[in-house]
């Protein structure tokens, strides 16, 4: 671990909601970290605050206490002005639907960030990965026109783009079939693989948590176990331990 | 279900805020002219049968004729005939007045009270009779050189009981000593008119009545009735003298000031109507909007066993608590508005005794049945649209855009726009064989049926120019603006739909843009081509009431002067129509009057005889050398003939006298207008200080040039203008906020939209930005139609017009001007959205459902 660096991670991360009788901890002081030029899955049961794990460190979620970072940057330590052009900068993010805009075709979503920041995108680059997607031909669709695997294929797209310093991916295949869905983690594995790119996806399908390099597991708000090199099977059984 | 409905209605208490506030507009509009006129009748109705208490009968001579105009003074009664009235059985008493309109000159020798109605000059019965005035302060006048004033307008312009007030009234200002205050039954003045009274001989040498009156009033014996009075009078008055009893009189001047009363309440009520048919097509927006985003629920209450009608129902139901609530609301508003109106009222010179505001029973189920039934009718598309709702969609996203071709919408649209031009074509063109149906309500239906059409088919085009308009935005702002224009191209029936509001504001306003500057642009012509003379002298105040013919006479010795004409106006009626003649001096006029003779000459006309415009000879069918028949207040029946035929705009109405046949058959002899031709070689500012020497001594006339005739006559449309402008302004003001909550809607449904956006990086500022320039684009959108549309109208009309000479004059930088303030209204539009979207917690709008 200690020959890659850390392109995120949380440290006694505590996050609160509600109050009194109907409060939810949903992190209870998890420590985490996630390596650079990595493909991590972070698994769990429902309530295990994956999800809030995943807001809170894209800075899309505040802590209620510790601390989350990316790189160097203390998420914490940023107003919402600076937040914001963190997420646009150096954070991708694919969600589980609605990613793109519908006004705007498959182009002009992948180089959505670069247009908020008003930017020209690397062209090479873009080509690049619109060539390892193999979505060239659907470039001038909306997504209205694109299939549900399409569309998630351009929005993973656009999450590497921007050429960010980490992607975040929630239940990216959660709506998909299963080979629109094999097809998209590929390509994800690809992109770390490949093109040197760092991905934390949430998931909760053992499948899809086989392409990562490493899994995280969660429970009530804290760590509680990891493999590497993880393959379908074997999760399926440290599940059956956890529960068991 | 009714549950369901309340609760459903709560949930989008937000959503329906801003359609409320516009059926509270139109109905507090309805209301308060309701009220307010309402309680100005009841005020009249007390105040005229307050004074006839103690008069049972009055003798006056008979009208003959009564124009729009006002009336022509017949002759006067004799003082004989008051005797032979006082000797009738069961006369208990008579008494003669006269009176006529007097000017009174305020602290600073000016006119006083230009703009409001006339002052009332009469004299006062000095019997112990409660009468119609009644004295508040200080001792009836008895005496000549004495008068009463009015409490109202004695302080307003400062007078106290002991003060010396000058009054202008047939001739140069006189001066009389004010000795008492007196008032008009409960109120201190006549519905806004104020009074001079004098003793009777002091009032018989004023208006130059000799030894005459112009009414007599009877009191009966206690016991006889005023209708036998009437009938032994009858029988021995003269036939130019009709009896009538004082109560018909009582109503027949209360019922010409509601008339005023009536004209008032239809205009706000015209705008009222303007106001709810912009209301109309918010609330469908609104209703269409909220069913849409409601897609899912009503489908639940449809997989659930709810029919087709039954969510219609609801739907409707929700608009008529929404009708009930802004009508009520309404009826609040209107009331305060009916206040702001009677103090508005006070502030213009009117009295109103502590009259509680009237709010009749037909003011309130008007106000709530208008209310609600605008509501109903414009959500019942909307409901009907609910019903369609597949049960299914309560369980999977179904894509709700019904692409109904746009086919459809021509079709629909394009008769109903057709339809709407030709009733307006008709209104304004074509001349109605018979009664009842007014042209102007002809046009104002088609106008509003071809906006209805309009914004039927706009859709079709609403991309295209959508597109325009916000084709520059994607370069100057960059993705804000890209997407701004996107969003304004993505549903266009929406789009379309949210800007109709604003395009029937706008047309308004730009037809009466283009009417004003039309009006403007022919009276400048007119007088640049019609006006000869040098200087005019004309009256100041009231209906442009005639001055003092010594003026002229006194002028005529001036050496600057190289020559004048005078004029003099009445009204008469010509073989059944009313008609407007004019006198003039057949030696001078030709000279400074713009007049071309057609037909005839006008050395003739010093012979009695007439001189008709060509369009009145045309009408009555005659030539030079036919007679016509005259009918005069004063003389009654007169075959006159036709000494010539003439045109052109020089000269207001249709029939042309001599100076001499006028003195001969009206009794008022007041110059209306003197013409002046300076000497060659006397400047315009000598000429002036030299007719000042003369009229300093009458401050009820103006000198005028050229230029300060049409820079008076363009500050009287201006006037007019401004006031339509703020009561059309109302109407534009609920365009935007139906704007405001179209984009307030549609933000709801785009959360997820703008939590991706959010999430990727764009700025609450950036947001706000898309949001502002996409109602932008709306607004120009609405602003462009309007304007296309009220050229059109403007056009029409106009033309219509033409005939009595209007010229079509195109205000292009006032309209260029309206489209900009458009835009700039559409920003404002967008503050309280654009804000609200840039607030969007992320993460909880990528997680909306």
């Amino acid at each position: 671990m200690t020959r890659k660096e850390v392109a995120a991670g949380a440290a006694g991360a505590v996050k609160i909601y509600g109050e009194g009788e109907a409060q939810v901890n949903a992190l209870n002081g998890i420590d985490v970290e996630f390596a650079s030029q990595e493909f991590t899955a972070i698994m769990g049961p429902s309530g295990s605050g994956k999800s809030t794990l995943l807001h809170c460190l894209a800075g899309l979620d505040s802590l209620t206490g510790g601390r989350v970072y990316i790189g160097d940057t203390d998420l914490g330590s940023l107003e919402d002005d600076e937040l914001t052009r963190l997420r646009r900068d150096q954070v991708g993010f694919v969600f589980q639907a609605y990613n793109l805009v519908p006004t705007l075709n498959a182009m002009e979503n992948i180089t959505l960030p670069m247009a908020i920041a008003g930017r020209k995108a690397d062209q090479a680059w873009v080509d690049r990965i619109i060539d390892t997607i193999g979505i060239r031909d659907r470039l001038h669709h909306r997504p209205s026109e694109l299939s549900g695997g399409e569309q998630q294929r351009v929005a993973a797209a656009r999450a590497l783009a921007s050429r960010p310093d980490i992607i975040f991916a929630d239940e990216p295949s959660g709506n998909l079939d299963s080979s629109s869905g094999a097809e998209l983690l590929g390509f994800m594995k690809e992109a770390v693989d490949q093109l040197g790119q760092t991905i934390v996806m949430v998931t909760h399908d053992p499948a899809a948590a086989g392409y990562a390099d490493r899994v995280v597991f969660l429970a009530d708000g804290v760590v509680v176990g990891e493999m590497l090199d993880p393959t379908r099977e074997r999760i399926l059984d440290h599940i059956k331990v956890l529960e068991g | 279900m009714w549950r369901a409905t309340v609760k459903g209605l709560l949930g989008h208490k937000l959503r329906l805020a801003l359609t409320v506030l516009a059926i509270t507009i139109g109905v507090g509009f309805v209301t308060g002219s309701f009220v307010f006129t309402d309680t100005l009748g009841s005020v009249f109705d007390d105040l005229f049968s307050g004074t006839t208490a103690g008069i049972d009968v009055t003798i006056r001579p008979i009208i003959e004729t009564e124009t729009d105009f006002g009336f022509s003074l017949p002759e006067k009664i004799p003082a004989a005939v008051l005797d032979e009235v006082r000797a009738v059985e069961g006369v208990e008493e008579a008494t003669g007045s006269v009176f006529w309109f007097v000017q009174l000159l305020d602290q600073n020798g000016e006119i006083a009270g230009t703009t409001g109605p006339p002052t009332f000059g009469a004299s006062w019965t000095d019997t112990n009779r409660p009468g119609a005035f009644s004295l508040r302060e200080g001792a009836r006048p008895a005496a000549d050189g004495q008068v009463a004033l009015d409490r109202k307008t004695a302080e307003r312009l400062g007078f106290e009981v002991g003060d010396t007030v000058q009054i202008v009234i047939l001739g140069p200002p006189e001066s009389f000593t004010l000795v008492g205050l007196a008032g008009f039954g409960e109120a201190d003045n006549l519905g806004g008119a104020g009074f001079a009274l004098f003793d009777i001989p002091t009032a018989q040498r004023v208006f130059r009545a000799g030894d005459t009156f112009d009414t007599i009033d009877v009191a009966a014996i206690p016991g006889v009735t005023p209708e036998t009075l009437v009938e032994r009078l009858q029988t021995m008055l003269p036939d130019s003298v009709e009896a009538v009893t004082a109560q018909s009189v009582a109503e027949e001047q209360a019922a010409a000031l509601k008339e005023g009363l009536g004209f008032f309440n239809t205009f706000l009520l015209v705008f009222a109507g303007i106001a709810l048919f912009v209301g109309t097509f918010i609330i469908q927006n609104t209703f269409r909007i909220i069913v849409a985003q409601r897609t899912r629920e009503l489908a639940l209450f449809r997989a659930l066993g709810a029919t087709g009608r039954q969510v219609t129902g609801m739907v409707l139901t929700e608009a008529a608590i929404v009708g009930v609530v802004s009508s009520g609301l309404g009826l609040l508003f209107g009331v305060a508005l009916a206040n702001v109106l009677a103090i508005a009222y006070e502030a213009f010179g009117g009295d109103l005794p502590e009259a509680a505001l009237e709010v009749r029973l037909r003011t309130v189920v008007v106000a709530l049945a208008v209310g609600v039934v605008v509501t109903l009718i414009s959500a019942l598309l909307p409901a009907r649209k609910a019903a369609s709702v597949p049960p299914v969609a309560a369980l999977r996203d179904v894509e709700s855009t019904t692409r109904r071709s746009m086919r459809t919408r021509v079709v629909a649209g394009a008769p109903i726009s057709a339809f709407g031009i030709a009733l307006g074509v008709i209104g304004l063109f074509v001349d109605l064989p018979f009664e009842g149906i007014s042209p102007i309500a002809l046009v104002g239906a088609g106008a509003a049926i071809v906006f209805i059409g309009v914004a039927v088919i706009s859709p079709i085009f609403t991309r295209t120019v959508a597109g325009a308009i916000g084709a520059p935005f994607p370069r100057l702002l960059a993705l804000p603006g890209a997407l701004a224009r996107e969003n304004s191209m993505r549903k266009p029936r929406r789009t379309a739909a949210t800007a109709a509001a604003l395009m029937i504001g706008l047309a308004l306003v730009s037809l009466a843009t283009i009417l004003a500057a039309s009006f403007r642009g022919t009276v400048r012509q007119v007088i640049d081509e019609s006006f000869r003379a040098d200087l005019v002298i004309s009256g100041v105040g009231f209906g442009g009431i005639g001055f003092s013919t010594s003026i002229a006479d006194e002028l005529e010795a001036l050496p600057e002067i190289d020559r004048l004409a005078r004029t003099r106006f009445g009204q008469a009626s010509i073989q059944e129509g009313p008609a407007f003649v004019s006198a003039v001096q057949t030696h001078t006029f030709l000279d400074l009057f713009s007049i071309d003779l057609i037909a005839g000459g006008f050395e003739d006309l010093s012979l009695p005889s007439v001189a008709l415009r060509t369009s009145r000879a045309e009408e009555l069918g005659v030539v030079v050398g036919d007679t016509v028949t005259l009918t005069f207040a004063r003389t009654g029946e007169q075959q006159l003939p036709v000494a010539a035929i003439w045109d052109g705009q020089g000269i207001q109405g249709s029939v042309l006298v001599s100076i001499e046949t006028f003195e001969a058959n009206f009794v008022e002899q007041l110059d209306s207008q003197v013409l002046i031709a300076l000497r060659d070689g006397v400047t315009i500012e000598s000429g002036r200080a030299a007719v000042e020497s003369v009229t300093v001594a009458y401050p009820n006339v103006q000198i005028q040039d050229q230029a300060d005739f049409k820079a008076q006559t363009e500050s009287q449309i201006n006037l007019i203008l401004s006031l339509i402008f703020v009561l059309l302004l109302l109407s534009v003001l609920i365009a935007l906020l139906g704007i405001t909550n179209t984009l307030s809607l549609s933000i709801i449904e785009r959360t997820r939209e703008i939590g991706l956006l959010r999430a990727v990086g764009m700025s609450r500022k950036q947001v706000r930005r898309m949001i502002r320039w996409e109602s932008v684009i709306i607004s120009v959108f609405g602003a462009v139609l309007g304007i296309a549309l009220g050229i059109l109208f403007g056009w029409a009309v106009v033309r219509a017009l033409s005939e009595q000479g209007l010229l079509f004059v195109l205000p292009g930088g006032q309209l260029i001007g309206a489209l900009f303030a458009a835009g700039v209204a559409g920003i404002v539009a967008a503050v309280l959205p654009a804000w609200r979207a840039s607030r969007l917690n992320v993460l909880d709008a990528i997680a909306y459902e």
